[in-house]
Protein backbone atom coordinates (compact mmCIF):
# COMPACT_ATOMS: atom_id res chain seq x y z
CA UNK A 1 0.00 0.00 0.00
CA UNK A 2 1.33 3.62 -0.88
CA UNK A 3 0.27 5.44 2.08
CA UNK A 4 0.86 9.53 2.57
CA UNK A 5 1.17 10.39 6.27
CA UNK A 6 1.38 14.23 7.52
CA UNK A 7 2.47 15.33 4.25
CA UNK A 8 2.82 19.13 3.74
CA UNK A 9 4.69 20.68 0.70
CA UNK A 10 5.19 24.73 0.16
CA UNK A 11 6.43 26.22 -2.84
CA UNK A 12 6.70 30.12 -3.38
CA UNK A 13 6.49 30.56 0.00
CA UNK A 14 2.90 28.72 -0.34
CA UNK A 15 1.85 26.05 1.38
CA UNK A 16 0.10 23.87 -1.40
CA UNK A 17 -0.51 20.64 0.81
CA UNK A 18 -0.99 20.80 4.50
CA UNK A 19 -1.37 17.65 6.75
CA UNK A 20 -2.04 15.34 3.58
CA UNK A 21 -2.98 11.41 5.07
CA UNK A 22 -4.15 9.40 2.36
CA UNK A 23 -3.83 5.69 1.26
CA UNK A 24 -4.05 4.36 -1.76
CA UNK A 25 -4.97 0.59 -2.24
CA UNK A 26 -3.11 -2.18 -3.74
CA UNK A 27 -3.97 -3.60 -7.29
CA UNK A 28 -6.73 -1.08 -8.04
CA UNK A 29 -7.19 2.29 -10.35
CA UNK A 30 -7.48 5.44 -7.88
CA UNK A 31 -8.70 8.54 -9.75
CA UNK A 32 -7.83 12.05 -8.28
CA UNK A 33 -10.14 14.17 -8.47
CA UNK A 34 -10.68 18.05 -7.21
CA UNK A 35 -11.01 21.58 -9.25
CA UNK A 36 -8.01 23.26 -10.67
CA UNK A 37 -5.17 24.36 -8.29
CA UNK A 38 -6.26 21.94 -5.23
CA UNK A 39 -2.89 20.22 -5.14
CA UNK A 40 -3.48 17.15 -7.42
CA UNK A 41 -0.45 17.76 -9.59
CA UNK A 42 1.61 18.91 -6.17
CA UNK A 43 1.14 15.62 -4.55
CA UNK A 44 2.20 13.55 -7.41
CA UNK A 45 5.73 15.91 -7.72
CA UNK A 46 6.02 15.32 -4.05
CA UNK A 47 5.50 11.30 -4.29
CA UNK A 48 7.75 11.52 -7.19
CA UNK A 49 10.59 13.01 -5.22
CA UNK A 50 10.67 16.50 -7.83
CA UNK A 51 9.48 18.53 -5.03
CA UNK A 52 11.09 19.50 -1.39
CA UNK A 53 8.78 17.59 1.12
CA UNK A 54 8.21 19.90 4.31
CA UNK A 55 7.04 17.33 6.74
CA UNK A 56 5.34 13.69 6.49
CA UNK A 57 6.28 10.73 4.63
CA UNK A 58 5.53 8.54 1.76
CA UNK A 59 5.44 5.46 2.52
CA UNK A 60 5.73 2.24 0.03
CA UNK A 61 4.92 -1.27 1.82
CA UNK A 62 6.40 0.38 4.94
CA UNK A 63 9.54 1.79 3.41
CA UNK A 64 9.99 5.36 3.39
CA UNK A 65 10.45 6.86 -0.22
CA UNK A 66 12.24 9.72 0.25
CA UNK A 67 14.61 7.98 2.06
CA UNK A 68 15.62 5.97 -1.30
CA UNK A 69 17.53 6.71 -3.65
CA UNK A 70 16.85 8.15 -7.10
CA UNK A 71 16.83 4.94 -9.06
CA UNK A 72 15.20 2.89 -6.41
CA UNK A 73 12.88 4.89 -5.86
CA UNK A 74 12.00 4.63 -9.53
CA UNK A 75 12.17 0.81 -9.56
CA UNK A 76 8.71 0.94 -6.96
CA UNK A 77 6.61 3.45 -8.96
CA UNK A 78 6.47 5.74 -12.25
CA UNK A 79 4.52 8.74 -12.95
CA UNK A 80 4.03 10.97 -15.94
CA UNK A 81 4.05 14.18 -15.84
CA UNK A 82 1.22 16.42 -16.80
CA UNK A 83 3.26 17.69 -20.41
CA UNK A 84 6.46 16.08 -20.97
CA UNK A 85 8.75 17.28 -23.78
CA UNK A 86 9.51 15.38 -26.56
CA UNK A 87 12.62 15.81 -28.36
CA UNK A 88 12.77 16.26 -32.30
CA UNK A 89 13.34 13.21 -34.01
CA UNK A 90 13.40 10.96 -30.92
CA UNK A 91 11.68 7.56 -31.75
CA UNK A 92 9.16 5.67 -30.45
CA UNK A 93 11.54 2.58 -29.33
CA UNK A 94 13.91 5.17 -27.63
CA UNK A 95 11.41 6.41 -25.81
CA UNK A 96 10.45 3.15 -24.48
CA UNK A 97 13.61 2.63 -23.43
CA UNK A 98 14.36 5.56 -21.50
CA UNK A 99 11.41 3.84 -18.95
CA UNK A 100 14.45 1.17 -18.34
CA UNK A 101 16.95 4.00 -16.70
CA UNK A 102 16.30 2.87 -13.34
CA UNK A 103 17.84 -0.60 -14.21
CA UNK A 104 20.85 0.80 -16.42
CA UNK A 105 24.08 2.05 -15.48
CA UNK A 106 25.12 5.57 -15.61
CA UNK A 107 26.37 5.19 -19.30
CA UNK A 108 23.00 3.88 -20.56
CA UNK A 109 23.40 0.43 -22.33
CA UNK A 110 20.40 -2.12 -22.25
CA UNK A 111 20.69 -5.61 -21.82
CA UNK A 112 18.52 -8.48 -23.27
CA UNK A 113 16.53 -8.26 -20.26
CA UNK A 114 15.95 -4.54 -21.44
CA UNK A 115 15.23 -4.79 -24.34
CA UNK A 116 12.56 -7.72 -24.00
CA UNK A 117 10.76 -5.07 -21.54
CA UNK A 118 11.04 -2.47 -23.98
CA UNK A 119 9.04 -5.07 -26.50
CA UNK A 120 6.82 -6.16 -24.08
CA UNK A 121 5.46 -2.08 -23.48
CA UNK A 122 5.49 -2.00 -26.97
CA UNK A 123 3.08 -4.71 -27.59
CA UNK A 124 0.81 -4.12 -24.57
CA UNK A 125 0.35 -0.47 -26.07
CA UNK A 126 -0.05 -1.58 -29.45
CA UNK A 127 2.59 0.62 -30.84
CA UNK A 128 5.00 -2.27 -32.20
CA UNK A 129 4.24 -0.97 -36.09
CA UNK A 130 4.97 2.69 -35.20
CA UNK A 131 8.16 1.49 -32.98
CA UNK A 132 10.79 3.16 -35.25
CA UNK A 133 8.65 6.34 -36.13
CA UNK A 134 9.54 9.74 -34.55
CA UNK A 135 6.91 10.52 -32.23
CA UNK A 136 6.51 13.92 -33.05
CA UNK A 137 5.09 12.77 -36.34
CA UNK A 138 2.64 10.69 -34.53
CA UNK A 139 -1.25 11.63 -33.25
CA UNK A 140 -2.69 12.79 -29.85
CA UNK A 141 -3.25 9.47 -29.35
CA UNK A 142 -0.67 7.29 -30.56
CA UNK A 143 1.84 9.99 -28.61
CA UNK A 144 0.21 9.43 -25.71
CA UNK A 145 0.46 5.37 -26.03
CA UNK A 146 3.95 6.15 -26.59
CA UNK A 147 4.71 7.60 -23.15
CA UNK A 148 2.27 5.15 -21.31
CA UNK A 149 4.87 2.33 -22.75
CA UNK A 150 7.54 4.31 -21.16
CA UNK A 151 6.11 4.19 -18.07
CA UNK A 152 5.31 0.64 -18.61
CA UNK A 153 8.92 -0.67 -19.56
CA UNK A 154 10.27 1.38 -16.27
CA UNK A 155 8.17 -1.98 -14.45
CA UNK A 156 7.36 -0.57 -11.18
CA UNK A 157 4.12 -1.76 -9.43
CA UNK A 158 2.59 2.12 -8.92
CA UNK A 159 1.81 3.83 -11.95
CA UNK A 160 0.80 7.57 -11.45
CA UNK A 161 -0.87 9.23 -14.59
CA UNK A 162 -1.10 13.19 -14.42
CA UNK A 163 -4.30 14.04 -16.44
CA UNK A 164 -3.35 11.65 -19.03
CA UNK A 165 -6.49 12.24 -21.39
CA UNK A 166 -6.88 16.39 -21.27
CA UNK A 167 -5.38 16.63 -24.67
CA UNK A 168 -7.30 13.65 -26.09
CA UNK A 169 -10.11 13.24 -27.95
CA UNK A 170 -13.18 11.64 -26.36
CA UNK A 171 -12.37 8.71 -28.51
CA UNK A 172 -8.79 8.06 -27.19
CA UNK A 173 -9.66 8.96 -24.22
CA UNK A 174 -11.91 6.18 -23.92
CA UNK A 175 -9.46 3.80 -24.87
CA UNK A 176 -6.68 5.39 -22.99
CA UNK A 177 -9.08 4.29 -20.10
CA UNK A 178 -9.72 0.48 -21.09
CA UNK A 179 -5.88 0.54 -21.66
CA UNK A 180 -5.23 1.33 -18.07
CA UNK A 181 -8.13 -1.37 -16.92
CA UNK A 182 -5.85 -3.94 -19.04
CA UNK A 183 -2.79 -2.59 -17.12
CA UNK A 184 -4.50 -2.69 -13.82
CA UNK A 185 -5.94 -6.84 -14.56
CA UNK A 186 -2.35 -7.13 -15.55
CA UNK A 187 -1.62 -6.39 -11.54
CA UNK A 188 -0.62 -2.47 -11.87
CA UNK A 189 -1.82 -0.09 -9.20
CA UNK A 190 -2.87 3.18 -10.78
CA UNK A 191 -3.71 6.34 -9.31
CA UNK A 192 -4.62 8.97 -12.01
CA UNK A 193 -5.54 12.43 -12.04
CA UNK A 194 -8.73 13.02 -14.02
CA UNK A 195 -10.86 16.00 -14.86
CA UNK A 196 -13.61 13.90 -16.24
CA UNK A 197 -15.86 12.73 -13.11
CA UNK A 198 -18.09 10.75 -15.05
CA UNK A 199 -14.67 8.62 -16.34
CA UNK A 200 -13.35 8.95 -12.94
CA UNK A 201 -16.71 7.34 -11.64
CA UNK A 202 -16.72 4.56 -14.50
CA UNK A 203 -13.46 3.53 -14.74
CA UNK A 204 -11.75 4.05 -11.37
CA UNK A 205 -12.31 1.81 -7.93
CA UNK A 206 -11.77 4.26 -5.90
CA UNK A 207 -11.76 7.93 -5.40
CA UNK A 208 -9.75 10.49 -3.82
CA UNK A 209 -11.32 14.07 -3.93
CA UNK A 210 -9.10 17.26 -2.48
CA UNK A 211 -9.89 20.44 -2.43
CA UNK A 212 -7.19 23.20 -1.07
CA UNK A 213 -4.82 21.07 -0.55
CA UNK A 214 -6.34 19.30 2.00
CA UNK A 215 -8.27 15.59 1.75
CA UNK A 216 -12.28 15.68 1.40
CA UNK A 217 -13.02 12.31 0.93
CA UNK A 218 -11.98 9.01 -0.27
CA UNK A 219 -13.52 5.74 -1.25
CA UNK A 220 -15.53 3.80 -3.68
CA UNK A 221 -17.62 5.94 -6.45
CA UNK A 222 -20.47 4.75 -5.34
CA UNK A 223 -20.26 5.57 -1.47
CA UNK A 224 -18.78 9.05 -1.72
CA UNK A 225 -20.30 10.83 -5.10
CA UNK A 226 -23.27 12.49 -4.83
CA UNK A 227 -24.56 15.88 -5.40
CA UNK A 228 -23.54 17.05 -1.53
CA UNK A 229 -20.01 16.23 -2.15
CA UNK A 230 -20.14 18.12 -5.97
CA UNK A 231 -21.67 21.16 -4.13
CA UNK A 232 -18.87 21.21 -1.31
CA UNK A 233 -15.80 20.45 -3.63
CA UNK A 234 -16.65 22.17 -7.05
CA UNK A 235 -19.41 24.35 -5.78
CA UNK A 236 -21.39 22.88 -8.93
CA UNK A 237 -25.28 21.81 -8.42
CA UNK A 238 -25.70 18.66 -10.37
CA UNK A 239 -28.23 15.27 -9.74
CA UNK A 240 -26.54 12.03 -9.25
CA UNK A 241 -27.99 9.45 -11.89
CA UNK A 242 -26.90 5.56 -12.47
CA UNK A 243 -25.32 5.06 -15.13
CA UNK A 244 -27.22 2.50 -17.30
CA UNK A 245 -24.15 0.94 -19.10
CA UNK A 246 -21.86 1.03 -16.18
CA UNK A 247 -23.97 1.00 -13.40
CA UNK A 248 -22.29 3.56 -11.60
CA UNK A 249 -22.88 6.94 -10.38
CA UNK A 250 -22.93 9.75 -13.08
CA UNK A 251 -23.44 13.42 -12.74
CA UNK A 252 -25.72 15.47 -14.94
CA UNK A 253 -24.68 19.25 -14.33
CA UNK A 254 -27.85 21.93 -13.67
CA UNK B 1 28.85 0.64 -41.69
CA UNK B 2 25.96 2.65 -40.14
CA UNK B 3 24.86 6.04 -41.69
CA UNK B 4 26.62 7.51 -38.34
CA UNK B 5 30.13 5.66 -38.55
CA UNK B 6 30.33 6.92 -42.39
CA UNK B 7 29.51 10.54 -40.84
CA UNK B 8 32.18 10.15 -38.00
CA UNK B 9 34.82 8.64 -40.29
CA UNK B 10 34.43 11.44 -42.80
CA UNK B 11 34.67 14.27 -40.06
CA UNK B 12 37.76 12.80 -38.63
CA UNK B 13 39.12 12.76 -42.98
CA UNK B 14 38.32 16.27 -43.49
CA UNK B 15 39.87 17.15 -40.07
CA UNK B 16 43.20 15.40 -41.16
CA UNK B 17 42.69 16.68 -44.62
CA UNK B 18 42.19 20.15 -43.31
CA UNK B 19 45.22 19.88 -41.04
CA UNK B 20 47.82 18.66 -43.72
CA UNK B 21 46.66 21.90 -45.75
CA UNK B 22 46.89 23.89 -42.25
CA UNK B 23 50.16 22.37 -42.20
CA UNK B 24 51.32 23.21 -45.74
CA UNK B 25 49.84 26.21 -46.26
CA UNK B 26 51.16 29.90 -44.56
CA UNK B 27 53.69 32.93 -45.18
CA UNK B 28 55.85 30.45 -46.33
CA UNK B 29 54.02 27.64 -48.37
CA UNK B 30 55.40 24.12 -48.75
CA UNK B 31 54.61 20.75 -50.43
CA UNK B 32 52.42 18.41 -48.48
CA UNK B 33 55.43 16.08 -49.06
CA UNK B 34 57.66 18.35 -47.65
CA UNK B 35 55.27 18.44 -44.61
CA UNK B 36 54.92 14.44 -44.26
CA UNK B 37 58.42 13.91 -44.41
CA UNK B 38 59.50 16.56 -41.54
CA UNK B 39 56.84 15.47 -39.23
CA UNK B 40 58.07 11.90 -39.05
CA UNK B 41 62.28 13.00 -39.79
CA UNK B 42 62.75 17.11 -38.96
CA UNK B 43 65.03 18.76 -41.52
CA UNK B 44 65.13 22.14 -42.53
CA UNK B 45 61.37 22.86 -42.42
CA UNK B 46 61.90 21.52 -38.26
CA UNK B 47 60.54 24.87 -36.90
CA UNK B 48 57.86 26.02 -39.19
CA UNK B 49 55.93 22.61 -39.34
CA UNK B 50 56.44 20.98 -36.02
CA UNK B 51 57.02 24.11 -33.78
CA UNK B 52 54.96 26.88 -35.69
CA UNK B 53 52.34 24.77 -37.05
CA UNK B 54 51.67 22.08 -35.17
CA UNK B 55 51.01 22.86 -32.27
CA UNK B 56 48.92 25.59 -33.50
CA UNK B 57 46.55 23.16 -35.35
CA UNK B 58 46.29 21.39 -32.39
CA UNK B 59 45.15 23.82 -30.04
CA UNK B 60 42.30 24.93 -32.89
CA UNK B 61 41.22 21.42 -32.88
CA UNK B 62 41.38 21.26 -28.91
CA UNK B 63 39.71 24.03 -28.34
CA UNK B 64 37.08 23.97 -30.82
CA UNK B 65 36.01 20.66 -29.61
CA UNK B 66 35.99 22.05 -26.12
CA UNK B 67 33.83 24.81 -26.93
CA UNK B 68 31.58 22.71 -29.10
CA UNK B 69 31.16 20.31 -25.95
CA UNK B 70 30.84 22.98 -23.58
CA UNK B 71 27.82 24.42 -26.07
CA UNK B 72 26.08 20.92 -26.08
CA UNK B 73 26.03 20.32 -22.10
CA UNK B 74 24.99 23.89 -21.97
CA UNK B 75 21.93 23.64 -24.32
CA UNK B 76 21.00 20.45 -23.22
CA UNK B 77 20.85 21.47 -19.35
CA UNK B 78 19.26 25.38 -19.99
CA UNK B 79 16.79 23.93 -23.18
CA UNK B 80 17.33 27.11 -24.57
CA UNK B 81 18.39 27.25 -28.28
CA UNK B 82 19.90 30.41 -27.41
CA UNK B 83 22.18 29.22 -24.97
CA UNK B 84 26.18 29.10 -25.21
CA UNK B 85 29.33 29.74 -22.87
CA UNK B 86 30.64 32.86 -25.17
CA UNK B 87 26.59 34.17 -25.55
CA UNK B 88 25.46 33.61 -21.93
CA UNK B 89 29.14 35.59 -20.08
CA UNK B 90 30.75 33.04 -19.26
CA UNK B 91 33.82 33.15 -21.99
CA UNK B 92 34.25 37.01 -21.47
CA UNK B 93 34.53 36.41 -17.54
CA UNK B 94 37.37 33.42 -18.57
CA UNK B 95 38.99 35.87 -20.64
CA UNK B 96 39.08 38.78 -18.32
CA UNK B 97 40.65 37.01 -16.09
CA UNK B 98 43.26 35.53 -18.00
CA UNK B 99 43.59 38.74 -19.81
CA UNK B 100 44.09 40.55 -16.12
CA UNK B 101 46.52 37.99 -14.68
CA UNK B 102 48.89 38.39 -18.05
CA UNK B 103 48.87 42.20 -17.87
CA UNK B 104 49.69 41.86 -14.22
CA UNK B 105 52.29 39.30 -14.51
CA UNK B 106 53.62 38.87 -17.74
CA UNK B 107 55.88 36.21 -17.36
CA UNK B 108 53.96 33.91 -15.48
CA UNK B 109 53.73 30.60 -16.52
CA UNK B 110 51.29 29.08 -18.80
CA UNK B 111 50.18 26.28 -16.53
CA UNK B 112 48.31 28.58 -14.44
CA UNK B 113 45.93 30.41 -17.25
CA UNK B 114 43.66 27.33 -17.36
CA UNK B 115 42.71 27.55 -13.64
CA UNK B 116 42.82 31.44 -13.13
CA UNK B 117 40.21 31.92 -16.19
CA UNK B 118 38.23 29.00 -14.66
CA UNK B 119 38.01 31.11 -11.35
CA UNK B 120 37.03 34.02 -13.75
CA UNK B 121 34.41 31.70 -15.75
CA UNK B 122 33.00 30.62 -12.82
CA UNK B 123 32.58 34.04 -11.47
CA UNK B 124 30.48 35.27 -14.34
CA UNK B 125 28.43 31.81 -14.40
CA UNK B 126 27.56 33.06 -10.26
CA UNK B 127 26.53 36.41 -12.01
CA UNK B 128 24.60 35.17 -14.47
CA UNK B 129 22.72 32.96 -11.69
CA UNK B 130 21.85 35.38 -9.36
CA UNK B 131 21.05 37.48 -12.04
CA UNK B 132 18.29 35.14 -13.08
CA UNK B 133 17.40 32.99 -9.89
CA UNK B 134 14.13 34.76 -9.33
CA UNK B 135 12.28 33.50 -11.98
CA UNK B 136 13.37 30.80 -14.78
CA UNK B 137 13.85 32.89 -17.74
CA UNK B 138 12.73 33.14 -21.11
CA UNK B 139 15.40 32.16 -23.78
CA UNK B 140 15.50 35.35 -25.21
CA UNK B 141 16.06 37.09 -21.41
CA UNK B 142 19.00 34.68 -20.40
CA UNK B 143 20.67 35.68 -24.01
CA UNK B 144 19.90 39.09 -23.43
CA UNK B 145 21.49 39.56 -19.96
CA UNK B 146 24.50 36.94 -20.90
CA UNK B 147 25.09 39.75 -24.07
CA UNK B 148 25.13 42.55 -21.40
CA UNK B 149 27.31 40.67 -19.47
CA UNK B 150 29.63 40.31 -22.11
CA UNK B 151 29.95 43.53 -23.42
CA UNK B 152 30.79 44.70 -20.22
CA UNK B 153 33.56 42.29 -19.62
CA UNK B 154 34.84 43.21 -23.24
CA UNK B 155 34.76 46.82 -22.46
CA UNK B 156 36.74 46.19 -18.97
CA UNK B 157 39.19 43.97 -21.24
CA UNK B 158 39.06 46.81 -23.96
CA UNK B 159 40.14 49.45 -20.70
CA UNK B 160 42.67 46.98 -19.34
CA UNK B 161 44.58 47.13 -22.90
CA UNK B 162 44.41 50.78 -23.03
CA UNK B 163 45.77 51.18 -19.64
CA UNK B 164 48.86 48.30 -20.22
CA UNK B 165 49.08 49.09 -24.32
CA UNK B 166 50.78 45.27 -25.47
CA UNK B 167 51.76 44.64 -29.10
CA UNK B 168 48.57 43.86 -31.52
CA UNK B 169 48.25 40.62 -32.34
CA UNK B 170 48.26 39.97 -28.11
CA UNK B 171 45.87 42.13 -27.70
CA UNK B 172 43.83 40.46 -30.78
CA UNK B 173 43.62 37.07 -28.83
CA UNK B 174 41.81 38.82 -25.34
CA UNK B 175 39.23 40.83 -27.83
CA UNK B 176 38.08 38.68 -30.58
CA UNK B 177 40.09 35.32 -30.02
CA UNK B 178 43.06 34.37 -32.05
CA UNK B 179 45.94 31.75 -31.63
CA UNK B 180 48.37 34.19 -32.83
CA UNK B 181 51.71 32.99 -31.42
CA UNK B 182 50.22 29.77 -29.77
CA UNK B 183 53.14 26.97 -29.49
CA UNK B 184 53.53 23.95 -27.57
CA UNK B 185 53.56 25.77 -24.58
CA UNK B 186 50.20 26.43 -24.54
CA UNK B 187 49.49 22.50 -25.60
CA UNK B 188 50.66 21.34 -22.42
CA UNK B 189 48.79 23.16 -20.14
CA UNK B 190 45.18 22.47 -21.78
CA UNK B 191 45.56 19.04 -22.20
CA UNK B 192 44.87 17.46 -18.88
CA UNK B 193 42.09 19.64 -18.22
CA UNK B 194 40.02 17.95 -21.55
CA UNK B 195 41.35 14.50 -21.01
CA UNK B 196 39.25 14.82 -17.49
CA UNK B 197 36.30 16.99 -18.62
CA UNK B 198 35.47 15.37 -22.00
CA UNK B 199 35.07 11.84 -21.35
CA UNK B 200 33.01 13.22 -18.25
CA UNK B 201 30.99 15.10 -21.05
CA UNK B 202 30.43 11.85 -22.16
CA UNK B 203 29.40 9.88 -19.18
CA UNK B 204 26.29 12.20 -18.48
CA UNK B 205 25.18 11.57 -22.21
CA UNK B 206 22.28 9.15 -21.40
CA UNK B 207 21.33 11.72 -18.14
CA UNK B 208 21.08 14.43 -20.62
CA UNK B 209 18.88 12.71 -22.85
CA UNK B 210 16.82 11.86 -20.10
CA UNK B 211 16.45 15.19 -18.82
CA UNK B 212 15.41 16.93 -21.94
CA UNK B 213 12.10 15.17 -21.43
CA UNK B 214 11.23 17.77 -19.20
CA UNK B 215 12.44 18.08 -15.25
CA UNK B 216 9.92 15.98 -13.92
CA UNK B 217 9.86 13.35 -16.38
CA UNK B 218 13.49 12.90 -15.39
CA UNK B 219 12.94 12.86 -11.78
CA UNK B 220 9.94 10.21 -12.06
CA UNK B 221 12.80 7.86 -14.23
CA UNK B 222 15.24 8.41 -11.52
CA UNK B 223 17.43 10.68 -12.72
CA UNK B 224 19.12 13.26 -10.32
CA UNK B 225 18.40 15.88 -11.79
CA UNK B 226 19.70 18.54 -9.32
CA UNK B 227 23.13 16.74 -9.47
CA UNK B 228 23.20 16.56 -13.33
CA UNK B 229 22.39 20.27 -13.66
CA UNK B 230 25.29 20.91 -11.06
CA UNK B 231 27.69 18.58 -12.89
CA UNK B 232 26.55 19.36 -16.48
CA UNK B 233 27.07 22.99 -15.89
CA UNK B 234 30.10 23.18 -14.03
CA UNK B 235 32.01 21.42 -16.97
CA UNK B 236 30.63 23.81 -19.59
CA UNK B 237 31.75 26.08 -17.66
CA UNK B 238 35.33 24.39 -17.24
CA UNK B 239 35.57 23.43 -20.67
CA UNK B 240 34.95 26.94 -22.07
CA UNK B 241 37.00 28.58 -19.81
CA UNK B 242 40.30 26.57 -20.24
CA UNK B 243 39.71 26.76 -24.24
CA UNK B 244 39.22 30.87 -23.44
CA UNK B 245 42.68 30.35 -21.45
CA UNK B 246 44.52 29.74 -24.40
CA UNK B 247 43.44 31.80 -27.25
CA UNK B 248 40.48 34.01 -26.19
CA UNK B 249 37.05 34.25 -26.95
CA UNK B 250 36.79 32.33 -30.05
CA UNK B 251 32.55 33.56 -30.29
CA UNK B 252 29.94 31.18 -31.75
CA UNK B 253 31.84 27.75 -32.04
CA UNK B 254 29.83 26.67 -28.80
CA UNK B 255 26.59 28.09 -30.66
CA UNK B 256 27.29 26.76 -33.77
CA UNK B 257 28.59 23.58 -33.47
CA UNK B 258 25.68 22.16 -31.38
CA UNK B 259 23.04 23.10 -33.77
CA UNK B 260 24.79 21.23 -36.72
CA UNK B 261 25.68 18.39 -35.01
CA UNK B 262 22.01 17.70 -33.94
CA UNK B 263 20.58 18.75 -37.94
CA UNK B 264 23.41 15.85 -38.88
CA UNK B 265 22.06 13.02 -35.87
CA UNK B 266 19.24 14.56 -34.35
CA UNK B 267 18.94 14.90 -30.31
CA UNK B 268 20.49 12.44 -28.57
CA UNK B 269 24.09 13.11 -26.22
CA UNK B 270 25.67 10.12 -27.12
CA UNK B 271 25.86 11.06 -30.95
CA UNK B 272 25.17 14.59 -30.54
CA UNK B 273 28.63 14.90 -28.50
CA UNK B 274 31.44 13.40 -30.64
CA UNK B 275 29.68 15.31 -34.09
CA UNK B 276 29.62 18.43 -32.51
CA UNK B 277 33.03 18.53 -31.09
CA UNK B 278 34.35 17.39 -34.92
CA UNK B 279 32.69 20.09 -36.04
CA UNK B 280 34.24 22.93 -33.48
CA UNK B 281 37.08 21.13 -33.86
CA UNK B 282 36.92 22.16 -37.45
CA UNK B 283 35.22 25.40 -37.51
CA UNK B 284 38.40 26.67 -34.99
CA UNK B 285 40.99 24.87 -37.67
CA UNK B 286 39.43 26.43 -40.55
CA UNK B 287 38.95 30.07 -39.08
CA UNK B 288 42.93 29.80 -38.33
CA UNK B 289 43.85 28.42 -41.72
CA UNK B 290 41.90 31.53 -43.20
CA UNK B 291 43.39 33.80 -40.93
CA UNK B 292 46.75 32.77 -41.38
CA UNK B 293 46.64 32.78 -44.99
CA UNK B 294 44.45 35.70 -46.25
CA UNK B 295 47.15 38.08 -46.46
CA UNK B 296 50.35 36.95 -45.26
CA UNK B 297 52.13 37.29 -43.20
CA UNK B 298 49.62 39.53 -41.80
CA UNK B 299 46.86 37.58 -39.32
CA UNK B 300 43.44 37.59 -39.19
CA UNK B 301 41.82 36.97 -35.64
CA UNK B 302 40.51 34.10 -36.32
CA UNK B 303 37.03 34.99 -33.97
CA UNK B 304 36.70 37.74 -36.57
CA UNK B 305 35.82 34.82 -39.27
CA UNK B 306 33.87 32.24 -36.71
CA UNK B 307 31.46 35.68 -35.82
CA UNK B 308 31.09 35.87 -40.35
CA UNK B 309 29.25 32.67 -39.60
CA UNK B 310 28.14 32.61 -36.24
CA UNK B 311 26.47 36.24 -36.04
CA UNK B 312 24.09 35.37 -39.32
CA UNK B 313 22.86 31.96 -38.04
CA UNK B 314 21.87 33.38 -34.20
CA UNK B 315 20.29 36.11 -35.73
CA UNK B 316 18.70 33.25 -38.15
CA UNK B 317 17.77 31.90 -34.60
CA UNK B 318 16.41 34.61 -32.85
CA UNK B 319 14.21 35.28 -36.07
CA UNK B 320 13.02 31.25 -36.28
CA UNK B 321 12.25 30.81 -32.60
CA UNK B 322 9.46 33.42 -32.42
CA UNK B 323 7.61 34.30 -28.97
CA UNK B 324 11.21 34.83 -27.16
Amino acid sequence: MLSIENLSVAYSGKTVLRDLNVSIPEGKITALIGPNGCGKSTLLKAISGSLKIATGKVRLAGQDLTKLSHKNRARCLSILPQSPITPEGLSVRQLVSFGRNPYLSQWGGLSVEDLQKVQMALVETGLTDLADRPIDSLSGGQRQRAWIAMVLAQDTQYILLDEPTTYLDLTHQIELMEMMQKMNKNGKTLVVVLHDLNQACRYCDHLIVMKEGQLIAQDAPHKIFNSTLLKQVFALNAVIINDPVANKPMCIPL
Amino acid sequence: MTRYTQLLLSGFLLLFLLACLSLAMGAESLPIKTVLQTLIHGGDQDFIVNYYRLPRILIAILVGMGLAISGVLTQGIIRNPLASPDLMGISGGAGLAACTMLLIWPNIDNVWLPPIALLGGFSAALVIWLLNRWHNPSPARLALVGIAISAFLSSCINFLLILHPVEVNSAMIWLTGSLWGRNWDYVWPLLPWLIVLVPFSFYLAWSLDLFALGEDTADALGVDTKGLQIAALLSAVALASVSVAVCGTIGFVGLLAPHLARLLVGSRHKLVLPVAALVGALLVLSADTLARNLAPPLELPAGVLTAIIGAPYFLFLLHRYKGY
